[in-house]
């Protein structure tokens, strides 16, 4: 599934990617009040990154951009879930929003922020995980599932992921074994 | 009564019921797919006739303005089924690793003969 | 003494035994000193309410008050003396375990952690004051149980007998929990002391089925038939856990429920017979199996058997005014078994073998152990001097006089006590003769070690109390009498006597004991050792077998209801569906389906939607999975123009985004699979009636979506919740497009939710692909072993 190695569709696209992305935040700043916000603008950054991981393959990609998407998905998450608590230190109820506008900035003009953007910007990273993540893992599974597991269990795999049954102590499975 | 609306959820659910109930791990895949997209249009056809309406978003026009209720709950949905879709997509590629087949019969076949 | 210490007494063991496995990495064998400072101190407390044993006194601290529920104690002199022997007795134990788990063992702090538990809810069961507490303590005894006999957890013999002791005695205990509440229900009360000061008047009927539920729980703690088999099996357990569990304390537990409950189920017209029938059915059975055994502790577990069924048959053949000398028998049963199970233990210790065919000739190599082992087995005889002298020649007067009260229970009782303590004799001589005497064989050559002077304290003090005790009947007689409790206890017998002059009992006693030697001369010169236990009594291996086959029963059960494959399961659910949701639908609207107001469809949406449908056709009817997700995904962006039509952007651009996401992901699933299996699946199609099953339910699913959506998109609701939305958008949440407020802010909690899923689903995913079984190979060759995948894709392609 790794696309045309070709020299012209790798400029292209790392082109496509800073404008897919541009335009991501875009509709992610201006979801408030137009139609776009953290899932849509999540889902664009995430085809992006999927495109540019087709044109320059996934190991370029991590080179690139080091950290792991799945820690992006917890990050997205932990500030939404942050977001949401933080009201509740002064009181509020949990997922309380608050908004202010701010008027007369250079470019954007009227632009209003607050706690929901926050919240939305939890949700952009959140999507552009989940999506990363998922399909990364799943085209690296070409190129051997092997180092794939190798790769992710020294990353997340502790020492309880073990099989019990087979540790070396068992006596019986050993005495059988021996038959 | 939006009857070509009706028509196109009923023809989807019946192709994504058919799709469902065969045998190949691909076919429920695609029949899964179709189905969260019936669903979500089963859901939008809840917000009445768009005619005369316009998009949910306050200010831009004067005419009244179609539910966002199923939308928003739409959009969750739509991407909640993506998110399904792709642990699908990931459960069947272990199926096939492990059982080294793609189709539904064969793999209960495999284990009743153990 | 204040009640605390009864707290003390019963929680400081766990508080110790919560600190054991700290201490026991760092001490080692040594653990076992700490534990036994905790069993002394435990001891001690419990030492302390001799004084006031006299009189029944309740103390109680508030633990659930909600649901009436509260730490009862009662403290009498039956809750005293058992108290005494299990503290007691906890501390010889200890003191022998600490020998007896030298360097060989492992993981010392697990023992005494669980050794304590154990003590702490043995103390539990014999104080709890309430009988729902009693009940939990008694379970919890069950389990420390099954830790300890399944403590070498590395043997087969281990984990079968650890398994068999907690589901007898676990399941026995369900049914007694259920004669119990049946019992709180009929007396009103679970407060022991208010249930022996009113006991239910009813002598027959309900009170027949709760007596019978809560015996079953003592048979099984007390391996009485049909139970009687577990206890052998559980001597997989290291020594010190046999003799305190199963010689001296857990097992004597269904003896003390017999005695506890007596007041209140003496009345019952089937206790006696119960009781009696049973127990010296099984004290005779396990007589006999005793003789039988070769391991020498399986023969002391069948003894044991043996003697807890005269034990609690003698609560059986009780007359109403109480029993005389349950605690004698009692206290003499501790006394010698303990001694012996713990000289088997250094038997096996030092020879490395418990098969008393595998030892002999000990009696030079260790003359001190031989003269333990003739104390306990002189007293298990009945010889004059010993405890056992004193037991036995009550326990013939008692028989006697029952057996002219009782006519042909009497009778019954009578033969199997004769032949019970004449089969005993043998066996004591058997026992001794056997470990002590003959030539010394091989093991005893080879490995003879001598054994640690310390580890034969333990014992040493309970032969000695055999022999003390048994030579000063007065004072034990007396002792005994001080804990002796109004309602089970017939306070007018008389003092212990050794002489009574000669008397009946006097010369049976003599004749049993002459011709248990005599018989065991005979046995011994035509081999006995040779014999086994007949099939027919081994019921343990019969319980086994049994189990494996539930287990098989059980698989094939499953099997045969087995829903896994959707190809059975999803017919039935969407028929159902169909027949169900349809069936409502015509009921409710009927005829009045198509009465609404017919709109001209929109031309651009029926376009857009006979497009749609053309493309599913095309996932249907093409060949080839990948012309058909491309066909799928045409279906997929003609919805988000669908959405347009709707007046959705939002949803358009979502839907757009995640279709082609989707896409991709697909590509490189159908990228995995080889081409072998797609042109397999187009070969073999589904049969025809399975065919002609999917159309119908697919049309009978479609049909019925078409009309609730014709039915319910008739008129346009009345009031709706996005119309508060919409007015509230700008004011509330200072945004204008009202899909994203509602997404950020009205329902802000459902989207963290779906975040929260959506992170959940991809480390699903992950899973799935990191966590695979590796072979024993895989596993074998390193902490992470090679790839296995990689190996069964390359065999994958060479098949492809």
């Amino acid at each position: 599934m790794i696309g045309p190695r070709s020299w012209i569709f790798q400029v292209v696209v790392r082109f496509a990617f800073f404008i897919i992305n541009v335009f991501a935040l875009y509709l992610l700043l201006r979801g408030h009040n137009q139609p776009g916000g953290g899932f849509i603008a999540g889902l664009a950054s995430a085809a992006a990154l999927i495109l540019l991981s087709l044109a320059i393959g996934i190991e370029a990609l991590h080179r690139l951009i080091r950290v792991d998407p799945v820690r992006m998905a917890a990050g997205g998450l932990l500030l939404a879930l942050l977001s949401g608590a933080g009201p509740m230190l002064g009181g509020a109820a949990f997922l309380t929003q608050f908004n202010w506008h701010l008027h007369d900035l250079p470019l954007l003009g009227e632009l209003h922020v607050g706690t929901p953007l926050v919240f939305d910007f939890g949700v952009y990273l959140v999507v552009i995980g989940i999506c990363a993540k998922i399909i990364f893992v799943l085209v690296e599974s070409t190129e051997g599932l092997p180092g794939l597991v190798v790769e992710e269990e020294r990353r997340y795999s502790s020492p309880l992921e073990e099989p019990i049954e087979e540790r070396p102590a068992a006596g019986k499975e050993m005495g059988r074994d021996a038959d | 009564m939006q009857i070509e609306t009706a028509l196109l959820i009923g023809a989807l659910f019946a192709c994504a019921t058919w799709l469902i109930l065969q045998r190949s791990f691909v076919r429920i895949l695609f029949g899964f797919i179709l189905l969260s997209n019936a669903a979500n249009l089963l859901v939008l056809s809840m917000s009445g006739r768009p005619e005369g309406r316009g998009a949910p978003v306050v200010g831009e026009t004067e005419m009244p303005l179609v539910d966002p209720l199923p939308q928003a709950l739409i959009l969750t949905a739509i991407v909640i089924g993506f998110g399904v879709t792709a642990y699908l997509v990931v459960l069947l590629y272990r199926l096939f690793l492990d059982q080294n087949t793609t189709s539904v019969s064969e793999m209960y076949r495999e284990e009743e003969g153990e | 003494m204040p009640p605390v210490s009864l707290l003390i007494a019963i929680f400081f063991p766990v508080l110790g035994a919560a600190l054991m496995p700290a201490l026991g990495r760092r001490l080692g064998p040594r653990t076992g000193w700490v534990a036994l400072a905790f069993a002394v101190v435990s001891a001690s407390m419990v030492a302390s309410f001799i004084p006031q044993a006299q009189d029944a006194h309740t103390h109680s601290w508030p633990w659930v008050p909600s649901l009436g529920l509260s730490l009862t104690f009662l403290v009498d002199g039956l809750a005293v003396f058992f108290g005494l022997v299990v503290s007691l007795m906890g501390v010889l134990v200890m003191l022998y375990g600490t020998f007896y788990l030298d360097d060989h063992y492992r993981d010392h702090g697990r023992f005494y952690s669980y050794l304590l538990l154990f003590m702490a809810a043995m103390l539990g069961t014999v104080f709890a004051g309430h009988l729902l507490l009693l009940f939990i303590f008694w379970e919890l005894t069950g389990i420390t149980s099954f830790l300890l006999i399944g403590f070498n957890h590395e043997t087969d013999a281990s984990r079968d007998g650890a398994r068999m002791a907690l589901l007898v005695t676990s399941l026995t205990g369900l049914v007694m929990l259920v004669g119990i509440v049946l019992l709180g229900q009929m007396a009103g009360t679970m407060e022991l002391s208010e249930l022996l000061a009113n006991p239910p008047r009813e002598a027959t009927g309900l009170l027949n089925i709760v007596m019978l539920l809560v015996m079953v729980g003592a048979f099984g703690k007390s391996a009485q038939f049909p139970f009687h088999f577990w206890l052998p099996n559980a001597m997989a357990a290291p020594t010190p856990v046999s003799a305190y569990l199963h010689s001296a304390t857990m097992v004597k537990l269904g003896v003390f429920l017999c005695g506890r409950l007596f007041p209140v189920f003496q009345q019952c017209e089937w206790w006696m017979p119960l009781l009696a029938i049973v127990s010296f059915g099984t004290m005779l059975l396990g007589a006999v199996m005793a003789f039988l055994a070769v391991d020498l502790k399986a023969m002391l577990a069948y003894s044991t058997v043996s003697q807890l069924g005269f034990l609690i048959g003698y609560y059986g053949m009780a007359p109403a005014r109480g029993v005389d000398f349950d605690y004698l028998h009692i206290l003499n049963h501790v006394f010698y078994k303990g001694s012996l199970f713990m000289v088997a233990g250094i038997v096996d210790h030092a020879t490395g073998t418990r098969d008393i065919r595998a030892v002999g000739g000990l009696w030079r190599r260790a003359p001190l152990l031989a003269v333990i082992a003739l104390i306990g087995c002189a007293t298990m005889a009945g010889l004059p001097g010993t405890t056992g002298f004193l037991s036995k020649e009550y326990m013939l007067k008692e028989v006697f006089s029952a057996f002219t009260e009782h006519r042909i229970l009497g009778w019954y009782a009578l033969v199997a006590i004769v032949l019970t303590s004449f089969i005993k004799v043998a066996f004591s001589a058997r026992v001794f003769h056997g470990v002590f005497f003959g030539p010394e064989t091989e093991a005893v050559k080879h490995h003879f070690h001598k054994p640690p002077l310390g580890m034969l304290v333990p014992p040493l003090l309970l032969a000695a109390a055999c022999l003390l005790l048994g030579l000063m009947p007065s004072f034990l007689g007396q002792s005994l009498a001080t804990l002796e409790v109004t309602g089970l206890h017939n306070h007018a017998h008389g003092e212990l006597h050794l002489w009574h002059g000669v008397t009946r009992e006097l010369l049976a006693s003599m004749a049993l004991v002459a011709g248990g030697f005599l018989t065991y001369a005979i046995v011994y010169r035509i081999h006995l050792n040779d014999h086994k236990i007949p099939a027919l009594l081994r019921w343990d291996v019969g319980f086994q077998r049994g189990l494996d086959g539930f287990g098989r029963l059980t698989k094939r059960v499953t099997r045969w209801l087995r829903s896994d494959s959707p190809l059975d399961y999803l017919p039935v659910m969407l028929a159902t569906l169909t027949l169900v949701v349809g069936g409502a639908l015509v009921r409710g609207v009927g005829a009045s389906l198509f009465d609404g107001t017919w709109t001209l469809p929109d031309a651009l949406r029926s376009m857009t939607a006979g497009l749609i449908i053309a493309a599913v056709l095309g996932v249907m009817l093409l060949r080839g999975w990948i012309p058909q997700l491309l066909c799928l995904s045409v279906a997929g962006f003609l919805v988000s123009f669908y959405y347009v039509l709707y007046r959705a952007p939002d949803l358009a651009m979502t839907q757009l985004l995640v279709e082609t996401v989707t896409l991709i992901l697909v590509l490189i699933l159908l990228s995995r699979f080889p081409g072998s299996t797609e042109q397999e699946e187009c070969l073999r199609p589904l049969g025809v009636g399975r065919r002609l099953l999917n159309v119908g339910l697919s049309l009978g699913v479609g049909v019925l979506m078409f009309t609730l959506v014709a039915v319910f998109s008739r008129e346009p609701p009345a009031n709706r919740v996005g119309d508060l939305i919409l007015d509230r958008t700008v004011p509330l949440a200072a945004g204008s497009n009202a899909v994203n407020t509602t997404l950020v802010d009205f329902r802000g909690l459902d989207t963290l939710g779906e975040i929260a899923v959506l992170v959940i689903t991809t480390l699903g995913c992950l899973g799935l692909l990191m966590r695979r079984k590796r072979t024993r190979e895989e596993y074998r060759a390193g902490a992470k072993g090679p790839a296995g995948m990689g190996l069964e894709q390359a065999g994958l392609e060479d098949q492809a």
